[in-house]
């Protein structure tokens, strides 16, 4: 297992009235290789999960085991020397005062010291500018451009190309289409299942479009108040269509009353 | 206007650009309000001044007082990141235990460096006499240039800092430090620690801050514990005046524009406080300020949107 969630407890506002226990002997886990897509409804616990594993969020109970190593409790910027992640928020995957150049450049020594080196040489411009040519959105030509002036879309392409330059153990995606326009969100999602299949990627992916959890990925699973509630991989994956997905949102909606 | 003021007036300034230097790494690299500026600006004075004083060469003492300020800025960074104390009360914290702290260190309120007893500072001393004659009228290599010998020493000394900051923001480390002003959630991404970053800067930014409040009390041939009173405003002034006025020049690099920002701001305040009481110089120095705000918030476009969705702010 490159990721293990064993019964993990998470409790907000501890206490107080407004205390939610969101998970409670909670266990999950995921195999290298594996490509998974997480839907659920809105606060069903999906972020939550996430910023557990990257250790964003502190947990309650329970232990955090990334590629055999137990990692309850280390902070979240000694995870991601294994983890790579993309936002929903395009604006948080790059530096916007910082050129296309730069925001490469840094990508590219994760995992590295950070000395008093120099960051970019000519050498390494071409080798950058190979690698934004394939996302097709002209990012190879404003290398020298801000960031910050840059689209949505090439922000976000630019942060899930970043999180994945160097070698990763998994790749976690939080909604990371949701922010842009259909057709961008398209695009993004397409690059993304390229860039997993060509780097042979393990990926974590929650999204909101059933579609891209039907058609992307290898195990699909449900979150539905701090449970998985479907968990499904191989043919019965291949087998479910986004109609029933719908069916089971529907039933869950019902049982709640509303 | 005669040209000796002038002369004073631009000599000030460059020994003001170097505090300028380093608050342009916390204000505008960080986006960190680091208040410590006001304490340790005194406090290189104070280290240099007991030293000269001691005897000691200002070779000596000049590396003393920036080592420490990076102490200072590193006490700083250490209550603000690992005590969790937000970034302006750090600073405040650390400017006002600074003021006794500096007072220790010099013994007394006031202290004269007399270099006619023979204790030597930057501008006084054997190989500046040798090169630009000891007295006017002397024969030496440079004696024409006599005149200008502190002019000439201060811009040395800023191009060497310039270029090494420069270069600094090239490397790997100086592109994480950008990064961790920002977007500090990269720098985590990146697997590295932010505060670390944070205090890294803040001993880098008031090393130059003291740096200058060493070149300060040399110049003035006098250490005052009150030194260090109006010097955030100052470098925060030439920051926001360099940026927003010289920054748009293409070929400026911001350490260039942040250097022609200070001495265009100590210049106006000379001009401004040429026939008034020295007492009076926080108000100008502080009316001027809001005026540069003000000016600088009118050329942004109404309700300007940073691309991290903060308002901007000058
Ligand atoms: N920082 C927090 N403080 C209090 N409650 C929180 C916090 N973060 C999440 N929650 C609660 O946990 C639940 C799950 O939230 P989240 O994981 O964001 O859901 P999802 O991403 O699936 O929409 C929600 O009920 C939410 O209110
Ligand atoms: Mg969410």
């Amino acid at each position: 297992m490159i990721l293990s969630l064993n019964h993990v407890r998470k409790v907000f506002n501890p206490g107080t009235v407004d205390e939610n226990v969101l998970f409670d002997d909670f266990n999950f886990s995921m195999e290298k290789g594996e490509f998974i897509s997480i839907v659920g409804s809105n606060g069903s616990g999906k972020t939550t999960m996430l910023n557990i594993i990257c250790g964003s969020l502190p947990i309650d109970g329970g232990e955090v085991v990334i590629a055999g190593k137990n990692m309850t409790g280390k902070h979240d910027f000694i995870r991601y020397r294994s983890i790579g992640r993309v936002y929903q928020d395009p604006t948080l995957g790059t530096c916007p005062n910082m050129t296309v150049l730069e925001n490469m450049a840094l990508a590219e020594n994760k995992g590295k010291p950070f000395g008093l080196g120099f960051c970019v040489g000519k050498k390494a411009e071409e080798r950058y500018r190979e690698m934004l040519a394939p996302l097709g959105l002209g990012l190879e030509d404003r290398m020298h451009v801000r960031v910050g002036s840059l689209s949505g879309g090439q922000r976000q392409a630019m942060s899930l190309l970043m999180s994945t330059m160097t070698p990763l153990d998994f790749l976690i995606l939080d909604e990371h289409t949701a922010a842009l326009d259909p057709k961008t969100a398209e695009t993004i999602m397409i690059l993304t299942d390229r860039i997993v299949r060509e780097k042979n990627l393990t990926a974590l992916m929650v999204t909101h479009n059933l579609r891209y959890a039907v058609e992307y990925g290898s195990r699909l699973v449900m979150m539905h108040e701090g449970k998985a509630i479907i968990d499904i991989k191989g043919e019965e994956k291949k087998r479910t269509t986004v109609d029933d997905l719908l069916g089971t949102f529907y039933s869950i909606s019902v049982e709640r009353g509303n | 206007m005669n040209l000796s003021f002038l002369l004073s007036a631009v000599e000030q300034a460059g020994i003001f650009a170097i505090l300028a230097l380093g608050v342009y790494i916390t204000y505008k690299i960080l986006d960190f309000p680091d208040l410590t500026v006001d304490g340790s600006f005194p406090l290189g004075g104070a280290v240099t001044a007991v030293l000269l004083t001691k005897g000691v060469s200002p070779l000596i003492a000049m590396p003393a007082s920036l080592l420490a300020g990076a102490a200072a800025g590193f006490l700083t960074g250490v209550i603000h990141v690992k005590m969790k104390v937000r970034d302006l009360l750090a600073g405040i914290i650390m400017m006002t235990g600074l003021y006794s702290v500096n007072f220790l260190i010099a013994g007394k309120a006031n202290l004269p460096i007399t270099t006619s007893t023979g204790m030597k500072t930057l501008f006084v001393n054997p190989t500046v006499s040798g090169l630009f004659g000891a007295a006017r009228g002397d024969e030496a290599p440079l004696s024409f240039l006599r005149e200008y010998r502190v002019l000439i020493l201060l811009f040395l000394l800023i191009v060497l800092l310039k270029i090494l900051m420069d270069l600094f923001f090239r490397t790997k480390l100086g592109y994480l430090l950008r990064a961790e002003g920002d977007n500090e959630r990269l720098v985590s991404l990146l697997a590295r620690d932010g505060g670390t970053m944070k205090i890294l800067g803040l001993m880098l930014a008031n090393a130059l801050v003291s740096f200058s409040g060493s070149l300060y009390v040399q110049y003035n041939k006098a250490f005052n514990l009150t030194d260090g009173t109006g010097k955030m405003v100052i470098g925060l002034a030439a920051v926001v005046i360099g940026i927003n006025l010289f920054g748009k020049i293409r070929f400026l690099r911001p350490t260039t524009a942040v250097v022609i920002g200070a001495v265009t701001y100590n210049l106006c305040v000379a001009l401004a406080l040429k026939n008034a009481d020295a007492n009076v110089k926080n108000l100008v120095t502080a009316a001027l300020f809001l005026l540069v705000l003000a000016a600088a918030y009118i050329r942004l476009p109404a309700k300007k949107k940073k691309e991290n969705g903060k308002e901007e702010q000058v």
